[in-house]
């Protein structure tokens, strides 16, 4: 027996997936949409197939279809947000260090929790590249989803904490620039006084 | 609201709003272009082309 409120989950999912890639990318992801063109093919076989067995057949594939959209459109949200991770931590650089003392003990979990993501990403790509794996992926339609979050949660932190941090960097910044002049004046100074020793 | 102006709105929240939001089912979005697969290989091999680092 077909059961459609599994069918209508199953695309009520997907769907929801997609949407998220396209608030972080402002780009639809086209390989979760060929999954979802898949799945209504098969949908709406499930009512014209002859037998039970053939629309419980049609019923699986579309719910394996849509598992797939899900687990694609969330791959290349996990793949976007840990971009985005990786930028905010180029972009502190060496200042880096403030965000840990600003969130406080906050954030060993979370970078651990982003470290995870990487070690998934790696095994993701490992995935990729095997067919009948890669084939297989709905039956892992959620794998990505606590990494999704802990990305999330990473720039969530980061957003939270900005304007300090920012101040904290430039401070920093100023007091680097303010240590430099005064090893400039310092040499500057001696040199001065050689000269005026020899002269 | 316009769709892309539900798009510029939801920038300036933090992907927490963003998420309930979504998940009120009030949201209509229109995208500007395509995520490929090609992109897909292409961020997967910038994420792991580089370690996070020690902080």
């Amino acid at each position: 027996m077909v059961d459609y409120a599994e069918l209508r989950e199953a695309y009520r999912e997907a769907e929801k997936a997609i949407r998220e890639v396209e608030v972080v990318a402002k780009k639809v992801p086209v390989p979760a949409l060929n999954e979802m063109r898949y799945a209504g093919y098969h949908a709406i076989a499930v009512n014209l197939a002859e037998s039970a067995e053939a629309r419980e057949e049609e019923a699986r594939k579309t719910v394996a279809h849509c598992r797939r959209a899900y687990f694609d459109a969330h791959s290349m949200l996990l793949l976007l947000l840990y971009t985005e991770v990786q930028n905010i931590r180029k972009a502190l650089g060496k200042h880096l260090h403030f965000f840990p003392e600003i969130i406080g003990a906050a954030y060993v979990d979370k970078k651990e929790a982003v470290l995870n993501a990487r070690k998934f990403i790696e095994r993701l790509h490992s995935v990729k590249g095997d067919k009948q794996r890669w084939e297989a992926r709905n039956e892992i339609y959620q794998a990505c989803k606590p990494h999704v979050d802990a990305c999330r949660a990473y720039i969530d932190a980061y957003e939270t904490v900005r304007e300090e941090l920012s101040a904290k960097v430039e401070a920093a910044k100023r007091a680097e620039k303010h240590w430099l002049i005064g090893i400039l004046l310092t040499i500057l100074g001696i040199l001065v006084a050689i000269a005026i020793a020899v002269a | 609201m316009t769709a892309s102006e539900t798009i510029e709105a939801m920038n300036e929240r933090s992907y927490a709003e963003v998420s309930s939001l979504l998940s009120s089912g009030n949201v209509t979005l229109q995208s500007g272009g395509i995520l490929t697969d090609k992109d897909f290989d292409n961020l997967m091999n910038e994420a792991l082309s580089s370690e996070l680092g020690d902080n």
